[in-house]
């Protein structure tokens, strides 16, 4: 068995090489993609160790997110110096943490003209407010250090919001406020802030940034031993070609968050398009029991199984991304 | 009763039967328009952006055109006619608005509504000058307006790109809707003899296609109406001998 003892992974694509760093909580960024979202140590033999994992596709392929049409015989699975095998499957339907609060912060520094000229970082949030639907509230901003608004975060309210009615309008004009440098960690900090003791089951601090930050008072150390106190997942995603993707995934997958690394708006649309789905949204997932049998030698406590998944490419006719989990054996 | 129901009916038919009742066709051309939204800011049901509106003001063909091909059923009465003309007309109607995607620039987009639609204007007119051959009156009616086809899309000349960050659609219970409406009309009337008119028109829709945004639309053009040279229960009428 493969003990991983980096958690940072190198995927070569075929155009260009990308840093990841915890693939399972990497969110897809192709609008056709499938995703895991849970993946659970149930228990083990000498030999042997039973796994839950719950997969989640993008609703291009059903509206109605129930993808009752798939088998366990559509899915090709593969386990690192293992072997995983489906001993169950199934299609359910499945609720999220439930309602909670969340932060969303937009990076207003330097401008969009290379990474989303046409402003569709606007639109996308727009659906995210129409996604809350009043089930959880949200408060909004945008940060830049030294640009056309207050730092560190320009708030759109004072107070949490349930709908979008109020916000909306003034969002827009706000995304268009570009200039001045980036001063991310500085605006984490007062999102994890006004984050702490919101009530919800779920607290997301949820950042778009396109840039590397250029002067922050704080670390990333802190912002992490921060969220996790407070108990805020900081989920990131981040744009274009002008940044360095490592230190924002660190952020977000040790807080607890996900992480994505968008190279076009395109692939900003597909994700912050499914980000509330992704977060408190019910959708339907496919369940696997999985067993892996390590290729040689015994299960031992501490190990990590990793694995992948992925849909045939016969089942809807084009190739998906695999979708990465990570389990420790107790 | 009813003998005095029958001799009121009579006297009416007789009086409106014995003026002149002229049929003809009607062209007319509306290169003036004007459409107007009262809101600056415009966030459709139908689509994620929003858009920044007011260019509200009168445009000569940039804001759209139409045709009018119709039939024309006069009835005159001394200095009154009543006009009834059950049309087809070719109608587009565009709209430019801005959304923004940097400090104080956006992108310029023109929506374009084209309508096929089916009227059937109604109208009044007082004649009140003549001169020579000439007679000129002002006129004001409604009409019914259905569309059988409309197409919403953005200008021609638009950047074929912005399909891909905007639909058309976006404008649906904002700029048309599928439901009849009806105008208000009023003119001005040049008639010469009893074989044409020549017309200035002016027409404003008098609902709005939508309720979450009042959306006007006026259009002001020409007519030239060609009357039959037909006799039909002919009657000297107003200065015209």
């Amino acid at each position: 068995m493969r003990i991983r003892i980096s958690s940072i992974w190198w995927l070569v694509l075929s155009s260009c090489t990308i840093q990841v760093y915890e693939p399972e909580k990497m969110l897809p960024v192709e609008e056709y993609s499938e995703w895991t979202t849970h993946a659970t140590y149930v228990s083990q033999t000498a030999n042997s160790v039973t796994l839950d994992v719950e997969l989640i596709l993008s609703d291009k392929f059903d509206r109605n997110n129930e993808f009752t049409f798939l088998g366990s015989s559509d899915f090709n699975i593969s386990g690192s110096d293992g072997q995983l095998t489906i001993s169950d499957f199934k299609t359910a339907t499945v609720a999220n943490a439930g309602p909670g609060s969340s932060v969303i912060l937009m990076d207003l520094s330097g401008d969009y003209s290379s990474t989303d000229p046409y402003n569709n970082r606007a639109k996308m949030f727009h659906k995210y407010f129409e996604d809350h639907n009043g089930s959880s509230q949200f408060l909004t901003g945008g940060f830049a250090k030294r640009g056309l608004l207050p730092t560190p975060v320009y708030y759109l309210s004072e107070q949490f919001q349930t709908a979008e009615d109020q916000i909306l309008l003034p969002f827009f004009n706000m995304s268009v406020q570009t200039g001045g440098q980036n001063n991310l960690y500085d605006a984490l900090n007062s999102g994890i802030s006004k984050l702490t003791n919101t009530t919800g089951a779920v607290r997301h601090l949820i950042v778009l940034t396109h840039s590397n930050d250029g002067g922050s008072s704080s670390a990333a150390s802190s912002i992490i031993a921060a969220a996790k106190t407070a108990s805020v997942n900081i989920d990131i995603v981040a744009l274009g070609n002008d940044l360095n993707p490592a230190p924002l995934a660190a952020i977000a997958c040790q807080s607890g968050g996900l992480f994505a690394f968008c190279q076009t708006g395109e692939e900003m649309i597909a994700v912050t398009g499914r980000l509330y789905r992704m977060l408190y949204g019910t959708t339907g997932t496919c369940q696997f029991r999985l067993i892996y049998k390590p290729t040689s030698g015994t299960v031992a406590s501490g190990d990590q199984i990793t694995g992948s998944i992925n849909v045939s490419e016969s089942v809807f006719g084009k190739s998906l991304n695999p979708t990465y989990f990570s389990v420790s054996v107790p | 009763m009813k003998k005095l129901l029958t001799i009121v009916f009579l006297t009416i038919c007789t009086s409106v039967l014995a003026q002149r009742l002229g049929v003809g066709i009607t062209l007319q051309y509306f290169p003036f328009k004007q459409v107007t939204l009262d809101a600056a800011d415009i966030v459709p049901g139908y689509s994620y952006a929003v858009y920044k509106a007011g260019n509200n003001n009168w445009k000569l063909w940039s804001a759209g055109q139409s045709f009018v091909v119709g039939g024309v059923f006069q009835l005159n009465r001394q200095r009154f006619y009543f006009t009834a003309e059950p049309s087809l007309e070719l109608n587009t109607y565009n709209y430019s608005m801005t959304y923004q995607t940097g400090p104080g620039v956006g992108e310029k987009i023109v929506f374009q509504v084209l309508y096929l639609q089916a009227l059937c204007p109604i109208i009044a007119g007082y004649q009140f000058h003549s001169s020579g051959i000439f007679r000129y009156s002002f006129y004001a009616g409604v009409s019914p307006s259905t569309s059988f086809h409309i197409e919403a899309r953005f200008t021609q000349n638009a950047d074929q790109t912005q399909y891909d960050r905007y639909t058309p659609y976006d404008m649906n219970g904002i700029l048309y809707s599928g439901k009849p409406w009806w105008n208000g009309i009023a003119g001005f009337g040049i008639h010469v003899a009893s074989i044409a008119k020549i017309e200035i028109r002016y027409l404003h829709r008098l609902d709005s296609p939508g309720d979450q945004y009042k959306a006007t639309f006026s259009s002001l053009g020409v007519g030239l109406t060609y009357y039959f040279p037909i006799k039909l229960l002919k009657k000297t009428i107003y200065r015209e001998d």
